[in-house]
């Protein structure tokens, strides 16, 4: 009896450990991986004039044998095609542009919000997440107000006297640069923000006891104890800007082609479901290096703490 | 007793004509509106292991800083080795502080922490390597150069930080209350260690410490500090035996505290009208006028139990016994004089505690000599 009790209770830990652990799995599964696996079906499939616009894989022959046919024409469209390499390129130099400009603007203001008096950092912080209250589309569409050839800036230039005709900002890369470092710098400075926090300003203080001047000190000590935090704004900048689809077409002009908008187009304008599939299929591979990269890095930093 | 020169060399503040090391002159640290320092001045001297001592928010951690040049003093100058160092900040100090959380740094290994001052004064390589490694084996942890702090036990954390500070041979070593993180067996071993360090290196220390036993036990001389002052500066028996204040006697070790009025004062004798009613005759140092209100000190080891008590005998007291506190060595009996005194008695145990004939609930009488305590008056 006792042994049937311990029994049971074993398979009890078993199944709650099993639970446990499959809960995220069957999360992952359900939300991340099934959609996945239904885009890289759609990828492989070809254009069709139906409901849903696309091909099955699968079909039935005369006598019972099942017949799968993988289309690849989309995927060497991707590659072949100069316009979506030059939309992945300009994609990745945007996002590296702004998670540069993001990091630059954004450690200054974490470390100010960091280092301000306890009482002072709420209100900080409130100010950074305040935008979030607005509809990230109507912020957006603010920034072609201001940018525009009669917009706030032009009329402020010109009242100044520093410019006799309006700038062309509105519909150019810059104004997607302006754009992005804009919606984004809060994702850079909150993860900043909550590491340097945590910083000890006593080792600062040993630093400058030890004949540390107060930015080489900076440079020993508060920047390579923040590169978690650096690691995590970068990330949270880089990887969806990527991807970003709204600010290049509402503040991008023709000149200024983005995956995001591309895609956007195949899937939306042309009906050529395959060939966005695709093309997202190839955004995430693109994605997936430089996450592993970082989470490698990360993982290195952390291994160093232990 | 040792020849007057050896004398000066061991205590130089008793030689007039020594220049301190360390001068703090009329120093004030005020944040806001409080005074965290006020107008303290205190000499230091080459080669001494100086305590300040106080309880926490005493200001002896904004003073030590102050020494360090982490904080700037409001008013008053600082001078160390003859140079007024008041405007020179931290990092041009040759002055080195161990932090009581040790400040290690956690990105660096052992080694690395230890190398970092040395790096800053762009010391060559090769003998970088060297200091390293003489401040490692120093302070035995040659063993643990590629571990980062938080692989480090508390022990090994202090020695990598003492080593780290050590390494940059600094002129002042300041210590930020250096044991406070140990536990408690540990922390005896480390004050034995501390001291022979200081002595081999022949570098002045000045720590910090709220533990006043580790003060008695470390230090050439104590600082007592209370609410931003000094109160007393002396060695440990002199701060033991001869407190000039109520706080001191109180702050440092057990005490009894007798209020009273000096009835009889003749040449370096006092006779006191005590408020339970007993005379007490003490020896004093400053004549003190009749009707002063005064407080009598004296140590709970220096109280003896009394054969012949007598109604109006000098130096006695009688109560019953309240508690015993049986520390092995000693046994402090705790004896109920008046409904609101409890005089403290400490009795070495010389006959195993079990065969001792006082015990609770029994009435003790106790005396003790006119030379064996002090006569306060603040």
């Amino acid at each position: 009896m006792k042994a049937l009790l311990a029994k049971l209770h074993l398979r009890d830990r078993h199944l709650s450990r099993a639970l446990n652990i499959g809960t995220p799995y069957l999360w992952l599964g359900l939300f991340f991986l099934l959609p996945f696996a239904i885009v890289l079906h759609i990828s492989l499939a070809e254009t069709a004039l139906a409901q849903p616009p696309y091909t099955s894989l699968w079909q039935w022959v005369d006598d019972g044998i099942l017949q799968i046919r993988l289309n690849l024409p989309n995927f060497i469209t991707v590659f072949s095609d100069d316009l979506y390499l030059a939309a992945f390129l300009n994609s990745l130099w945007v996002a590296l542009v702004c998670t540069v400009a993001c990091l630059l603007i954004g450690y200054p203001m974490a470390y100010a919000i960091a280092t301000a008096p306890e009482r002072h950092r709420i209100v900080l912080l409130m100010l950074i997440i305040l935008p979030f209250w607005t509809s990230f589309l109507i912020r957006v569409y603010a920034w072609i107000g201001i940018l525009g050839p009669s917009g706030l800036l032009n009329n402020f230039l010109m009242w100044l006297g520093a410019i006799d005709t309006p700038l062309t900002i509105l519909h150019t890369q810059t104004a997607i640069y302006i754009g992005v470092v804009y919606s984004y710098l809060p994702f850079m400075i909150l993860p900043l923000y909550a590491n340097l926090t945590r910083l000890d300003f006593s080792l600062l203080e040993a630093a400058a006891d030890l004949g540390c001047r107060p930015f080489k000190a900076f440079l020993k000590v508060t920047l390579p104890l923040s590169l978690p935090g650096i690691v995590a704004g970068s990330m949270l900048v880089f990887i969806p800007v990527v991807g970003e689809f709204v600010i290049p077409d509402l503040l991008g002009g023709p000149d200024s082609l983005m995956i995001g908008k591309i895609l956007w187009t195949e899937f939306f304008s042309n009906k050529d479901w395959p060939l966005a599939a695709a093309l997202a299929i190839c955004l995430l591979g693109l994605l997936v290096v430089p996450f592993v990269l970082m989470q490698r890095l990360e993982n290195r930093i952390g291994g160093d703490e232990l | 007793m040792t020849n007057p020169a050896e004398r000066r060399r061991l205590e130089p503040w008793q030689d007039p004509k020594a220049a301190p090391y360390v001068r703090i002159d009329h120093v004030t640290k005020q944040f806001d509106d409080v005074y965290a320092v006020d107008d303290v001045s205190l000499d230091i001297f080459q080669g001494e292991f100086f305590s300040l001592l106080g309880s926490s928010g005493c200001g002896k951690s904004t003073l030590l800083r102050m020494l360090a040049g982490l904080e700037r003093p409001t008013k008053g100058r600082i001078w160390i080795d003859g140079t007024d160092v008041t405007d020179i900040p931290a990092y041009s100090r040759p002055v080195n502080m161990m932090f009581q959380s040790y400040a290690l740094f956690p990105h660096m290994t052992v080694e690395q922490n230890v190398e970092f001052g040395l790096k800053q004064d762009r010391m060559p390589r090769k003998e970088r390597a060297e200091r390293v490694g003489e401040m490692l084996a120093l302070l035995q942890i040659s063993e643990l150069r590629k571990r980062k702090p938080d692989q480090l036990s508390g022990g090994q954390r202090q020695r990598a930080a003492l080593a780290r500070t050590l390494a940059k041979h600094p002129k002042l070593l300041l210590l930020d209350e250096p044991l406070g993180a140990l536990d408690k067996r540990l922390r005896e071993s480390a004050q034995f260690e501390l001291v022979n360090l200081q002595e081999r290196l022949g570098i002045t220390f000045v720590t910090v410490t709220h533990d006043q036993e580790e003060a008695m036990t470390m230090s050439t001389r104590i600082a007592v500090m209370n609410a931003g002052q000094i109160l007393q500066v002396d060695t440990p028996t002199t701060i033991y035996e001869y407190p000039e204040y109520r706080f001191v006697a109180d702050f440092i070790g057990l005490v009894n505290l007798f209020d009273g009025r000096v009835a009889e004062t003749q040449d370096d004798q006092v006779l006191v009208e005590t408020t339970l009613g007993r005379r007490l005759h003490m020896r004093c140092s400053h004549p003190h006028a009749v009707g002063t209100p005064v407080t009598v000190a004296i140590r709970p080891e220096k109280l003896r139990i009394c054969q012949n008590y007598h109604e109006n005998g000098v130096n006695q007291v009688k109560g019953i016994v309240e508690d015993i506190a049986y520390l092995g060595d000693v046994s402090i009996y705790r004896v109920r004089v008046s409904p609101e005194l409890l005089v403290e008695m400490t009795l070495t145990n010389i006959a195993p505690r079990t065969e001792q004939a006082l015990t609770w609930g029994q009435e003790v009488a106790m005396e003790w000599s006119p030379t064996s305590g002090v006569v306060l008056t603040e």
